[in-house]
């Protein structure tokens, strides 16, 4: 029998998957513990399953440091075993830990305190790291299911809450819509490529003659990604969604979600795809150029702070495109980097808002945020350096983020793209200032609620926030090291950064017939 | 490249033209002469009793769900059987852990008293 070795040769692939096995074992015995707690009993659960999750998400950040030290795992694997899914994974277990962290003054409160809550969560979060990890389309699919299906429920788990129940209903069908986009594009690939493995695809691709049939998967492929990180002119579902899930799944949603699915973007595109740049370049870069300048624009409008900051992280994902449309290492490091940035501001920024909503979310509007800064010195401390930092002010890590994303797209000749991202940015001042405008220069009327107490698990998750958000401002150099060294599987080939194309030997000529990302802008900018 | 195809393109024209044929038949060759048992939604079968917007017991739902995992379940099982010597002990431990994740499930359900009929 070949069934011993085969078994040894198993073991490294568990190693390779430790993260994720950790994780899921931790959701069914969340699961399994809360149901053997209550049984048909309806109240809340015990506290247990709370630290749980929270051991569970640890354990999977250790398990994921194992995976610094693994060699690459070969180019047939399925899950890719490379710098840029280690980071991937560490931003997607800190928001699930940010979440937790933040779900459990708001589950008390609205009276929610249910162990499936968790479980889901830590599953999404199970989704959300294949998603960002595999390199076959089939299997990203699964990723992304699993992440979607999770979330669809978590966004409408405050069901006594027509808000909730309304944003969940949205998001699955809009969310079963754009799956559908997205198989359909996987199946075209691979009826124009015969595999739906990207490193397969891309030396595929390379070498043939790609056809309609790629263009059109290529495409239906964009459009589906283009829903999931909620790319204008595939945003509309983004900002009711958002707004009425409840507040810390919102954060997470914000955060987790859009990083897994634009990472997973990332690697699609510049792994499997990075031959046929002409194909996909220029919708990249309007995908970028939209989704940075129309939110924005109606973001100056909303008077609800939740709403605000709802179309501010889907202005959030247009920066993040510029870091795909550059690709190569720099945009790579750019957009890892300022997803760790991203997560800490939103996840944050999410959190305060529900607690000076108030029970049911009531009171997220402008004007309750009117003198908080008296009243609630670190609360509103903590909004407005979360606030400064998605405005990207010094010396906050929104800022260095901002910089190196214009670094990447200036690197790349895309000078079009850190015009955009400077314009748009300036403009966003207004929304985000404002409440701060509000916090600290205009005075509470008598009759404004206090905000709830916050617990330690809240005050804890703020405090690693805030500091997470000066380190990255203040000390950025290890984290932009750790993000610019990341290496991704596959995408050796066509990279835009110039230095890496002109010191390997042939790149240039094998770089030659490929539509340069600067022609591709330049073409669509006629 | 579509070369292959070609014939599909033809099939699926045929198919169409001939089912619209059928039907443009029988529609201009049949008389029609309407009756009070021909007009009634299941001509052979019972009448019918009330509305046909009437609420469920959400437990069927939940008695559908359990029997669609289990159901496909069982149809997991029978490619896996086929080639169970050529997958050897791997396949053997993949199949316990998919069962273990089903059996933590089962229990979910039995704890929470889905399978309870009230």
């Amino acid at each position: 029998m070949s069934g011993a070795s085969d078994v040894a040769g198993q073991v490294g692939y568990l190693r390779a998957l430790l993260p994720e096995i950790v994780l899921t074992v931790s959701a069914l015995v969340v699961l399994l513990v809360d149901v053997f707690q209550r049984g048909e009993h309806r109240g809340p659960s015990g506290s247990s399953v709370r630290w749980l999750s929270v051991i569970g998400v640890l354990l999977a950040a250790a398990a994921n440091v194992t995976l610094i030290s693994l060699g690459p795992a070969g180019p047939d694997a399925l899950v890719a075993l490379d710098g840029f899914r280690v980071l991937a994974n560490f931003i997607i277990l800190g928001a699930t830990l940010l979440g937790l962290l933040f779900a459990f003054d708001y589950l008390k409160r609205e009276g929610l305190e249910i162990g499936e809550f968790y479980a889901l969560l830590l599953l999404a979060s199970v989704g959300m790291m294949i998603l960002s990890g595999a390199q076959d389309l089939v299997l990203i699919f699964l990723g992304l299911e699993m992440m979607s299906i999770s979330v669809y429920v978590l966004t409408a788990f405050n069901r006594e809450d027509p808000r909730s129940a309304e944003a969940g209903l949205k998001y699955f069908l809009i969310g079963a819509f754009a799956s559908a986009f997205f198989i359909y594009g996987v199946a075209l690939l691979y009826g124009a490529t015969g595999t739906t493995h990207l490193v397969r695809m891309a030396s595929v691709l390379s070498h043939g003659h790609p056809g309609l049939l790629t263009a059109g998967g290529a495409g239906l492929l964009l459009i589906g990604f283009g829903f999931k990180v909620s790319a204008v002119p595939f945003h509309a579902w983004a900002p009711d969604a958002y707004q009425g899930a409840p507040t810390p799944v919102t954060g997470y949603m914000a955060s987790g979600v859009k990083a897994a699915a634009m990472l997973a973007l990332f690697r699609v595109l510049w792994v499997s795809l990075g031959s046929v740049q002409g194909y996909w370049h220029g919708t990249i870069w309007w995908l970028a150029v939209l989704t940075m300048v129309v939110p924005n624009l109606v973001a100056l409008v909303q008077d609800d702070v939740k709403r605000m900051l709802a179309y501010s992280s889907v202005a959030h994902a247009g920066y993040l495109l510029v870091g795909v449309a550059a690709g190569g290492p720099l945009g790579r490091g750019a957009a890892l980097f300022y997803l760790v940035v991203y997560t800490l501001m939103t996840v944050g920024a999410f959190a305060v808002v529900y607690v000076v909503a108030g029970k049911g979310d009531r009171h997220s509007h402008l004007a309750d945020f009117r003198g908080l800064g008296w009243r609630r010195p670190w609360l509103a401390g903590a909004l407005g350096i979360f606030l400064l930092s998605l405005a990207g002010f010094p010396p906050t890590g929104g800022f260095v983020g901002k910089l190196y994303l214009l670094r990447a797209a200036v690197g790349s000749h895309q000078p079009g793209l850190a015009v955009i991202l400077v314009l748009t940015s300036l403009v966003a001042y207004y929304y985000y200032l404002r409440v701060v405008w509000k916090m600290y220069f205009e005075d509470a009327p008598a009759d404004v609620p206090e905000p709830d107490v916050t617990g330690r698990a809240f005050r804890f998750g703020a405090v690693l926030c805030v500091a997470g958000i000066l380190v990255a401002g203040l000390v950025p150099g290890p984290a932009v090291d750790a993000a610019g060294s990341a290496g991704l599987t596959g995408a050796s080939a066509p990279s835009v950064d110039e230095s890496v194309a002109s010191t390997a030997p042939g790149a240039r000529q094998d770089a030659k017939p490929r539509t340069h990302p600067r022609r591709a802008a330049a073409r669509a900018q006629e | 490249m579509t070369r292959p195809y070609l014939g599909i393109f033809f099939l699926s024209i045929v198919g169409v033209a001939n089912a619209a044929v059928m039907m443009l038949a029988s529609h201009l060759a049949s008389p029609f002469r309407p009756t009070v048992a021909k007009g009634s939604p299941y001509e052979s079968g019972m009448l019918p009793l009330g509305g046909t917007r009437e609420r469920f017991s959400v437990q069927y739902y939940i008695v559908a769900m359990l029997f669609i995992v289990f159901d496909i379940e069982t149809i997991f099982f029978f490619p896996w059987a086929v080639i169970y010597r050529e997958l050897g002990l791997f396949g053997f431990w993949e199949m316990v852990v998919f069962i273990a994740v089903l059996a933590v499930g089962l229990a979910y359900a039995w704890k929470k008293g889905a399978l309870e009929w009230t």
